[in-house]
């Protein structure tokens, strides 16, 4: 059974696979963007009119190779882990890097003070590397083995944590969603509310003030530059935040960013009378598309639609439509059928145009931005490097052979080595 | 505009460093060699302060923008930072037969930009969706990252040519014969400088993807491309480090790597399949 599992487990690590789901992918994406050209070429083949009718990107074969990247890259991190660990014990690690070896050289030196010898060689080696080690055998073989650059490993799992950090982001993210408000100069809506596609509401403990926005002009010109608006948080009747927002800049507070999105001139508004069952006369200013709720009933009503002397309004529960003007009219509805309703005026208003953007998945994105950039930098360019040397006496004469290794650039190791060499050459001479 | 002369100028001093490098290669003129470097410093000098003119000029135009924004812009930015590539890659290499290569690149780049009517040399106002500084880190990251992809290419092509052994068979083209290991090398780290910024690109992409569009990620062509030119950058990376992939297939995976980057470059520029990223040309 352990078999079974670590068989499998080696199969999803492995860099095999990694590449072969990447192929896969780009193989589709590839498809994905050639189908127009290709259906040009290949006119009525019926392979090539199933590939354009499937929407490639949200197929279930391109997610289930999107989920098997990612099992790839966590099985992948898991699998290095024991590796990861030893870095933190120098031994375990200098143990497995001597098998594998960029340079060699082998130096025979007269003399037999090992001692002196084993002096310049360490001297040679803490120019490049620090806190050499120095390991005496018992039977003349001497050993010494230094390193730099151990933990430049960890950017691997940098590097594959970010993607997985991103998915996971972008996962989150779709949970969230984009609103539009449009302000009046000098308005305050609060508390601020705002509505995820399918109308769920979204109320938050503070209030949006609105209290200047322009225009700006290239200069010397009517080119419109850009729109920005003042924007102020407002909580327990203090301003918390202000912000002047443009399309680029937003009043970022609590989980939502608050972009200009674009001016507008004149919005239309609709002043509502609601007569009552007990006769109350209660007044509402909607514009076309929002919301507005009865006391006591709680029922939302949308403004959804608007003519010259008219105004539709639509009742959710059940749904039902009403066209209103000046003279009071009813739904037929028994919930409703109490309440009157009438068209008082239009109010023209020039209104501002704010995009409310709810990511709770924004930071995750963030973060696995600055991972991703951290990663690859440290992978690039910086390596671990590793020399080992070892002294032997052996007929009234030294031998030296030095050795090393480096995760990249072995022109690197070389050269350090050579530079060694010439050093232990004029130090015994 | 001062800075269209400079940059006039300029594209004249990179032509002649090109036809300088290559009469010193073939010839095997050390001299005009030291000299083709000398003048493509300083024609990068001027190159610079054309960059900042611009910038400088821009602002007093009322219209406040880097300059990389536009075919124009984007061209003469991108040939700017091959040229500074380059020119730390001779410093590095201590050898000028890639320049034989790479400044004709960098010449037919700016004389593409510098002498075509179809390209719009003044500063233009910008909408609004290419304004802030999301646009200003993703598209410098873009041509940078294009930059190393050049030149990674023609680390690759030379490579391919020199294992066909056509280099070494030619006796005009044996001058120009730089060591295999060192073309592999020179498209490894340019690989690796180009993709950290693709990367950047594609992040600082999907964060204004987000506040334009409403999803970090929307397939649209130039993205698309985008991400397939960054799988196969990733690709040749993993299996460098993996597999110790060196040489030919490392050569022929970039090469096919700045092809798709290329295709993402002429649709985002306007000039292939309609994408959401055509404003990018500004014209």
């Amino acid at each position: 059974m352990k078999r079974v599992f670590t068989t499998i487990f080696n199969q999803l690590a492995s860099i095999t696979l990694t590449i072969i789901v990447l192929s896969a992918i780009s193989l589709l994406i590839g498809l994905q963007l050639a189908t127009p050209k290709l259906q040009a070429v290949f006119k009525g083949s019926r392979w090539i009119t199933v590939i354009a009718s499937t929407d490639i990107f949200r197929s279930r074969v391109f997610i289930i190779l999107l989920i098997l990247f990612c099992i790839n890259l966590i099985a992948c991190t898991l699998k290095h882990l024991r590796k990861t660990v030893a870095l933190f014990r120098v031994s375990a690690m200098l143990q497995e890097d001597v098998t594998s070896v960029s340079w060699m050289t082998s130096e025979v030196i007269g003399g037999r003070d090992v001692d002196n010898v084993l002096r310049i060689l360490t001297d040679a080696v803490t120019r490049h590397f620090k806190k050499p080690k120095l390991i005496r055998g018992g039977s003349g073989i001497h050993s010494l083995i230094a390193e730099r650059g151990k933990y430049t490993n960890l950017a691997f799992y940098l590097a594959h944590l970010s993607i997985l950090t991103l998915v996971i982001g972008v996962i989150i993210s779709l949970r969230g969603f984009t609103y539009y408000i449009d302000m009046a100069e000098g308005q305050v809506i609060n508390p601020l509310v705002i509505f995820d596609p399918k109308q769920h509401e979204k109320r938050f403990d503070f209030a949006l003030a609105c209290e200047d926005f322009k225009t700006i002009y290239y200069t010397g010109t009517n080119k419109e530059m850009k729109h920005e608006s003042t924007l102020s948080i407002v909580k327990e009747g203090k301003k918390v935040k202000t912000q002047v927002v443009d399309y680029g800049t937003s009043l970022r507070y609590s989980t939502i960013d608050i972009f200009q999105n674009r001016f507008v001139n004149r919005i239309p508004r609709a002043n509502i009378q609601v007569i009552t069952p007990q006769g109350e006369k209660l007044l509402y200013e909607v514009k076309n598309g929002e919301i507005f709720r009865l006391p006591e009933i709680n029922l939302p009503i949308r403004a959804a639609g608007f003519r010259e002397n008219s105004l539709q309004l639509l009742s959710f529960s059940p749904p039902d439509r009403l066209w209103i003007s000046a003279s009071p009219v009813r739904f037929f509805q028994a919930v409703l059928s109490g309440y009157q309703f009438s068209l008082v005026k239009f109010t023209y208003t020039e209104m501002t145009n704010l995009k409310v953007i709810y990511d709770p998945g924004k930071a995750w994105v963030w973060y696995s931005f600055l991972i991703m950039i951290t990663g690859f930098f440290n992978m690039f360019f910086f390596s671990q490097r590793y020399i080992w040397a070892t002294l032997k006496e052996q007929d009234n004469q030294i031998v030296i052979k030095l050795g090393g290794t480096s995760t990249k650039n072995p022109q690197a190791i070389r050269q350090t080595l050579e530079y060694i060499t010439r050093e232990l050459k004029e130090g015994t001479s | 505009m001062k800075n269209v002369i400079i940059l006039n100028v300029v594209t004249y001093i990179y032509l002649l460093c090109a036809a300088m490098y290559l009469v010193s290669v073939i010839f095997q003129v050390k001299r005009i060699g030291q000299i083709a470097t000398g003048i493509t410093v300083l024609g990068i000098a001027l190159h610079i302060a054309a960059f900042f003119l611009r910038w400088y000029e821009s602002y007093q135009a009322g219209i406040g923008h880097l300059p990389i924004r536009g075919p124009y812009e984007c061209l003469t930015f991108s040939a700017g930072m091959i040229a500074i590539m380059y020119l730390v890659i001779e410093s590095t290499i201590k050898t000028r037969a890639f320049g034989a290569v790479v400044l004709p690149c960098v010449s037919v780049m700016m004389i593409y930009a510098t002498l075509n009517s179809g390209i719009n040399s003044r500063i233009q106002p910008m909408p609004e969706v290419l304004q802030g500084n999301y646009i200003n880190y993703h598209l410098s990251s873009c041509f940078v990252g294009y930059a190393a992809f050049t030149i990674s290419w023609a680390a690759s092509t030379l490579f391919l040519l020199n294992s066909a052994r056509i280099i070494t068979s030619t006796n005009t083209l044996k001058k120009i014969f730089i060591p295999s290991e060192l073309l592999d090398d020179i498209s490894y780290k340019m690989i690796a400088i180009g993709f950290i910024m693709f990367s950047i690109m594609l992040v600082t992409g999907m964060f204004r993807s987000k506040i334009v569009w409403g999803r970090y990620w929307e397939w649209d062509p130039v993205q698309t491309w985008s991400l397939l030119t960054w799988i196969v950058y990733a690709v040749i990376l993993h299996g460098r480090y993996t597999w110790k992939w060196r040489g030919g297939i490392t050569a022929t995976l970039s090469i096919i790597g700045f092809g798709l980057s290329i295709v993402s470059l002429l649709i985002g520029a306007g000039f292939a399949s309609p994408s959401l990223h055509f404003p990018i040309t500004g014209q």
